[in-house]
């Protein structure tokens, strides 16, 4: 009776979708054993990330010059006094960031993963990364050449 | 009872609109609003211009399709040439919020009367200073800008196919 309870619960395991880790870009190599990063994790692990470089700055040296920081729900926005809004969020359906800029409008990034499991966020255009992006463009706002830390470069 | 009814239409229809058209009404709007749509935005989403569909296999027009129905945003967006290669109609149906739609219903009207190569030169950033587009909406100007170059590169490679029996 046992037995054939299990294999009926087992049947019934086979039958439901089967729900793998979402997957990464870039191929990572079969050694790699542990799951490949998961897109919600490192996209919030991003968006936080430049949350707190930005907040900090607005504490310190742009403290004139950053009007609000929202972060909410997956979508951060940074109102720069007479520079205008940037708008980052997630965009899970590609698995992807979203930038708006209002210096250079807007760019999608793609979750890169490497074979060490560090995840970057590449532009689909040209592959920058996003974290260069923005550290280019503050510092051509600002003068100040601040590092972003999303991923590793 | 008459005051009933009419109450009851308060929300629906033409009555509505005058009322929320009304200039008391627009101002509290306006100001409650944090971003608001310009009025060439709203005028193309409830005005859109050439909305259609086009012959796919007529070997005068161009046919771009970009975006994803997971992320929101679906355009097609359609260009028809003369025998000088200018554009003379165009089409689109746009599957979004009214940002998209208002790009790419921009995107029909300026594509006409321009060439192939100009058509290409379209830029999202016109469109979304055109349209007064806010930040988080600058992502379907450049859908728009997608649309437009690949209607323009489906025509040229229609063109360039050996089966094309017209010469250029």
């Amino acid at each position: 009776m046992h037995a054939l309870r299990r294999l009926a619960h087992a049947s019934s395991m086979c039958r439901r979708p089967c729900v793998m880790a979402p997957v990464c870009k870039m191929p990572f190599s079969i050694s790699a054993v542990r799951l490949a990063p998961d897109y919600l994790q490192q996209c919030d692990d991003a968006l936080e990330s430049i949350h707190n470089v930005v907040d900090e700055l607005s504490d310190g040296k742009l403290s004139d010059h950053v009007d609000d920081i929202i972060y909410d729900s997956g979508v951060l926005s940074i109102q720069l006094k007479n520079v205008g809004t940037y708008v980052l969020n997630r965009q899970a359906p590609n698995k992807q960031i979203w930038l708006s800029s209002p210096v250079s409008g807007p760019y999608h990034y793609d979750m890169v993963c490497s074979s060490t499991g560090a995840v970057r966020w590449l532009d689909t255009k040209d592959q920058h990364n996003l974290g260069d992006k923005l550290r280019k463009e503050f510092k051509d706002l600002y003068g100040d050449d601040v590092e972003f830390f999303v991923g590793e470069s | 009872f008459f005051f009933a009814i009419q109450k009851s239409k308060m929300f629906a229809g033409r009555f509505a609109r005058s009322v929320f058209r009304a200039p008391v009404a627009q101002d509290v709007l306006k100001g409650a609003l944090r971003t608001k749509y310009s009025d060439l935005l709203v005028d193309h989403y409830e005005n859109p211009r050439n909305v259609g569909s086009m012959d796919v296999q007529d070997p005068s027009v161009g046919t771009g399709l970009v975006g994803a129905p997971a992320c929101g945003d679906v355009m097609k967006l359609q260009l028809k040439v003369d025998s000088n290669g200018v554009i003379t109609e165009t089409a689109f149906k746009t599957f979004g919020c009214g940002a998209a739609i208002a790009s790419s219903s921009l995107a029909t009207e300026h594509l006409k009367g321009k060439t192939l190569e100009e058509a290409a030169k379209l830029t999202n950033k016109e469109i979304a200073a055109e349209l007064l587009l806010p930040p988080v909406k600058l992502h379907c100007s450049m859908l728009a800008e997608e649309a437009v170059k690949a209607a323009v590169k489906n025509l040229q490679s229609k063109r360039l196919s050996p089966a094309k029996t017209e010469v250029i």
